[in-house]
């Protein structure tokens, strides 16, 4: 018996000082660090390039390393960007957006995956013990009562990627809350940009939604004014949207430069808890709304913390 | 000696209609302050028929003002000198204690509540349960000066171990009104929300669907809800003269619409002693109202 209790000793204390021993080792390797960033999608941009700031300010130059990969955001190119970051052995995968985190997970790699901008309800599900990150959720309800409040709307357009899980997640979201305001919702699926020209003219809507879709967002910035309302999620420069509703990006950005030290110093994903805090951005544009005569009322103004003129 | 007495005389002589012109101007309008609890235009809107009511009865113009801030009541209160103020639990409170104020009558509401308590809420989804997890999160208060949007839960936290509540929070801010504190929390804004259940309660019954996003993590008790107090500088049979009209306007068919508009059943004595959980709050909160800077 007491044979058995000193191997166990031996055993525990060996294990012991080899986690150590890992986890020092892995703080103080030079680091490489993956990432999978959608392309044309301006707000995944604008999260990166804050990361990228505070990690400078953060992180000794030189102790890491970047690989960054730009894929188009459909499922198969950003796999094609995890496969290549795994077959270059980086030690740690950032993953912006829902699909991007979601591909990396499918590909099931060894290395930490630490996600940025993903959306709650559909990562929630996706545990283990190498996935932590920065997530949020949209407030369906909150932007459907301001688009009404300034218009009345029979019809929404809710335009969605069917592949992209967060997007349908968050139209049938709006099949729920909708039918209370006395709003049909028109389902406007895109699996590609260009698709939205075409579909647009075969729907009549009184307002249009982007969803967080990756593909929905690119196809905003072509989007040419209809005389339609826009309301997006995902925020994009190049578009102009009555509303915006979207989690801050320097918060997200701050958040997950506090998750990657962690990781960088040898903490494991599973020792560091998901980040969800309620930081978003609701941006009316005034200057839109007035060329469209669409009032809104100064109470709403106050809400917002941003009003474009 | 004779010039000092004559020049006395004139500045008496010339003074004296001053004086009584002041007086007769303050009888011909009556100026009562509303503190901003929810969105200014709809409470304007609810409190305007009540002017034009008090107004007929009394023969005296009744007006409203919209006091901006909640920190700046007791500041405007004295600059545009106001006769009274419709105020909330702790404005009622400061004002009390700042500019004598007497307390005259309470709104009842139409469920035939005369008090609010305060919330903490969070949105359903947020995983916050308890206190703990509120810890590093951002938190939206009405103001300073409130007392189911702000003491209430300063209160709490003190009673639950939290020294320092601000350095708990990640971030507070203020938002200015109860109505934007709950939209900060349904909007994703801010993670905790400290707000007045009737305004809640109000928001609910517009719009249903709000009630399966949020939680409740703690409430107060209750505290007497907005509450007409009146300066004592103006003239007793006056106060009585408004108090009496208000207290029977639930009699006074013209009275009862004007109730409706306000989202009222009635008005009801008030009195200072109406005020002692809120005292009780500030013990709880370590506020000594003497020193207590209520402005942001």
């Amino acid at each position: 018996m007491k044979f058995f209790k000193n191997i166990f000793l031996y055993l525990l204390v060996t294990f012991l000082i080899y986690s150590f021993y890992n986890s020092e080792s892995f703080a103080q390797q030079k680091k490489t660090i993956g990432i999978i960033l959608p392309s044309n999608v301006p707000y995944y941009e604008e999260v990166h390039t804050h990361v990228l700031k505070r990690l400078e300010g953060n992180i000794i130059s030189g102790d890491i390393d970047l690989l960054i990969q730009k894929p188009y955001p459909d499922p198969i190119a950003l796999s094609n960007a995890v496969r290549k970051l795994i077959a270059l052995n980086v030690d740690i995968i950032i993953s912006y957006g829902t699909e991007a985190t979601l591909a990396a997970i499918r590909e099931k790699p060894q290395q930490p995956i630490i996600f940025v901008g993903g959306y709650n309800p559909v990562l929630e599900k996706y545990r283990s013990n190498n996935i932590t990150g920065v997530e949020f959720k949209t407030p369906i309800l909150s932007i459907t009562r301001y688009l009404n409040s300034m218009k009345e709307i029979k019809t929404l357009g809710v335009v969605y990627n069917p592949l992209e899980s967060d997007s349908v997640y968050q139209l049938n979201e709006f099949l729920k809350c909708c039918p209370f305001y006395k709003i049909t919702v028109i389902k406007i699926p895109i699996k590609t940009a260009s698709e939205l020209k075409k579909i647009l003219p075969e729907k009549k809507v009184d307002a249009l939604i982007f969803t967080t879709s990756s593909i929905a967002n690119i196809a905003l910035s072509g989007f040419s004014n209809t005389g339609i309302p826009v309301a997006t999620l995902l925020p994009r420069k190049d578009a102009k949207p009555i509303i915006s509703l979207y989690p801050s990006a320097k918060k997200q950005a701050e958040k997950a430069v506090s998750i990657i030290q962690n990781v960088i110093k040898g903490k494991r994903p599973l020792e560091i808890p998901r980040d969800l805090s309620a930081d978003m951005e609701l941006i009316f544009n005034l200057a839109e709304a007035y060329k469209m005569n669409l009032r809104i009322s100064a109470d709403l103004l106050t809400e917002a913390t941003e009003v474009v003129y | 000696m004779k010039m000092v007495s004559i020049f006395v005389l004139i500045s008496i002589l010339i003074l004296f209609p001053a004086i009584c012109f002041s007086q007769e101007k303050s009888k011909n309008e009556i100026l009562i302050g509303l503190i901003p609890e929810e969105n200014i235009f709809r409470q304007m809107d609810r409190y305007r028929p009540l002017g034009d009511y008090l107004s007929n009865k009394l023969n005296i113009k009744t007006r409203f003002t919209i006091l901006s801030r909640y920190g700046d009541i007791i500041d405007r209160f004295l600059i545009r000198n106001l006769d009274g103020a419709f105020f909330g639990a702790f404005t009622s409170v400061l004002a009390i204690e700042k500019l004598k104020v007497e307390p005259v009558v309470r709104l009842q509401n139409i469920d035939g509540t005369t008090t609010a308590e305060g919330y903490i809420i969070v949105r359903k989804d947020s995983g916050i349960k308890d206190i703990k997890d509120m810890k590093g999160k951002t938190i939206a208060f009405v103001d300073r000066a409130t007392a189911t949007g702000f003491l209430f839960a300063i209160a709490y936290f003190k009673e639950h171990g939290i020294a320092n509540p601000f350095s708990y929070f990640k971030e507070y801010y203020f938002t200015g009104s109860h109505d934007s504190a709950l939209l900060s929390v349904l909007d994703g804004r801010a993670d905790i929300g400290v707000v007045k259940s009737t305004i809640v309660r109000e928001r609910i019954r517009r719009e249903p669907l709000i009630e399966n996003e949020i939680s409740i993590i703690a409430r107060s008790m209750p505290l007497p809800d907005v509450t007409l107090c009146l300066s004592k500088k103006l003239d007793s049979a006056l106060r009585d003269k408004i108090k009496r009209i208000l207290i029977t306007m639930d009699r006074d068919p013209e009275g009862i619409k004007v109730l409706e508009r306000l989202g009222a059943s009635r008005f009801i004595n008030a009195s200072k002693e109406d005020f002692i959980p809120v005292y009780n709050l500030l013990k709880k909160a370590d506020i000594n109202l003497k020193t207590y800077r209520y402005k942001q």
